[in-house]
Parts: structure tokens; C-alpha cells; sequence
């Protein structure tokens, strides 16, 4: 009788917590990327735009052992979008966190980013590189010209 | 506790150990990597048609989105949110974006499950500039 109590308590559990898959919606982006941005900045008009790009980063669990040896990150799922669509920024972006687990025994998490990149073009008029600007915002501290 | 049964005592300080590693266990803190450029509004990209120099940036600011996913192991269906943790960092400083922002998410749980994400960068004003 012990062992049917048990075994219904546990399908119980589980009813309770259900195989939920759930999205969680990280919210809308005018921009995201993971590249350095260019000293002046993402020459977005008229640059080549490849729309509707998707990337997902999973990692999935067995008995709440992992499959991959870190956990998948936003980076990872940008940088992943930005190389399937071949640019350097996504714009309009949409991001989802993704889980779906079968309690105990199976689960999976990830990012999923979804949204149009963008290949700024390169400086018009020579293939030099482009000045930086004294004041550029998104330099890095102590990167600033000589 | 002398006075206990031998068994009943092994069992208590089994169950002391075990409490002693759920405490001690839980919680992690996950870097999700660096956003060099994170706008959550439409901002002018191209610096050519700016003026940088008027552009105002607050290095080190940090935003975050705090919220209970669980209690008792069951889900609020409560998550923090990317872009309000964005959100935060801009309406702290009024920016329109965030350059190398880094990511990372803070989660611990002990009764109730708490969750953080939480981004640490620049904020850029851009809309300031003649």
C-alpha cells in the first residue's frame, strides 16, 4: 500500500508542475549586436538588410544533467543570428527566453532572437580606415586616438 | 539529544546535512556575454550624421529586473525582462542606448525561487546632440 501512495504522490507532483513549455518574452529591440561597433558608428541606410533571421541557443538536461558544458547565452544566440544572416547588427529585434522541462527528468533551456540584420557599409570613398572621432560613444575607454 | 535512540539520531543528522547543502547549493550567476550596441528604442546608429561631441555618456550604469519565479517550487509565471532591465539603466541617466552592455543573470532559490537579470554598461545620449 506504501509503495502505491508513494508512486501516486509522485503523478501528483508531477501534475501539479506539469510539462510546461513556456517563452518567456524578453521584450522588442531597435538594435543588438555582439561586434564591435564600427568608430563611426552602423551605416544603416541602404545597407544590405536580410530580414526575418532566427537563431536558437539550447542546452538540453537528462536528470538534471547538462549536455553541454556551459549554459547557451544571448551572445550566443545574436552572434549566431548575425552570422546566419551575414552582418554585424540586428535591428527589430524580438527576444524570447525558452524552457520546457518534463519535471525530474527532462529539460531544456535557451534564447531565442529573431529580427532583421544588417550589413553597415563600409566607408564610402576609400577602403582606409575610418577616423575615430575624439568624443566616439561607443569607443572603448582607452582606446581613444593618439 | 544524548537521550535519543542511536537511529533516530542518524537520521536527524543526516537530515541536518542535507538542509545544511540545500542552504549552501542553490544560486548561480550566468554571464549571458557583451552587447556592444543595445537600444530598446529607434536611435540614429550612424555617428556621421551626429555630433558626438555633444552626445553625454555615464560609464557604469547598471539596470536590473528583479522577480519571484517560484515558491515552494511551484512558478509564478513571473520572469525578469531584458528589455526592462535596459529600460532601467536608460530612464536612470535619460539615454537612448547602451554600449558594452554586459549581461548576466543571478538566480537563487531557498522556499521561493528569485530571479535577476541584471545589465552593466554605458548609457549614450544621443538625442541631446545639435
Amino acid at each position: 500500500m506504501r509503495p502505491l501512495r508513494t508512486l501516486a504522490a509522485a503523478v501528483a507532483l508531477l501534475a501539479t508542475t506539469g510539462c510546461a513549455m513556456q517563452t518567456v518574452p524578453h521584450g522588442r529591440f531597435a538594435a543588438l549586436t555582439t561586434r564591435p561597433a564600427p568608430s563611426l558608428g552602423f551605416q544603416v541606410d541602404g545597407a544590405t538588410r536580410t530580414r526575418d533571421v532566427e537563431a536558437v541557443v539550447l542546452s538540453q538536461h537528462f536528470l538534471w544533467v547538462p549536455t553541454r558544458t556551459h549554459p547557451p547565452t544571448l551572445a550566443e544566440a545574436v552572434e549566431l543570428a548575425l552570422y546566419r544572416g551575414n552582418g554585424d547588427l540586428l535591428v527589430d529585434v524580438e527576444v524570447d527566453r525558452l524552457f520546457f522541462a518534463v519535471p525530474l527528468f527532462y529539460a531544456q533551456e535557451g534564447w531565442r532572437v529573431r529580427g532583421d540584420v544588417v550589413r553597415s557599409r563600409p566607408r564610402e570613398g576609400s577602403a582606409a580606415p575610418a577616423p575615430v572621432p575624439a568624443d566616439d560613444p561607443f569607443a572603448s575607454p582607452g582606446t581613444a586616438p593618439p | 539529544m544524548s537521550t535519543l535512540p542511536p537511529v533516530l539520531r542518524a537520521r536527524l543528522a543526516a537530515v541536518a546535512a542535507i538542509a545544511a547543502a540545500a542552504l549552501a547549493l542553490p544560486g548561480c550567476v550566468t554571464d549571458q556575454g557583451l552587447l556592444p550596441v543595445a537600444a530598446t528604442r529607434p536611435v540614429e546608429l550612424d555617428l556621421r550624421e551626429v555630433d558626438v561631441r555633444g552626445a553625454s555618456i555615464h560609464r557604469g550604469v547598471k539596470g536590473s529586473d528583479t522577480r519571484v519565479t517560484s515558491v515552494l517550487f511551484l512558478p509564478t509565471g513571473e520572469s525578469p525582462r531584458l528589455e526592462n532591465a535596459v529600460e532601467d539603466a536608460l530612464l536612470d541617466h535619460g539615454g537612448d542606448v547602451m554600449a558594452r552592455a554586459r549581461v548576466r543573470t543571478i538566480d537563487w532559490w531557498f522556499l521561493i525561487g528569485v530571479s535577476t537579470l541584471e545589465v552593466r554598461g554605458d548609457v549614450v545620449d544621443l538625442l541631446e546632440v545639435e
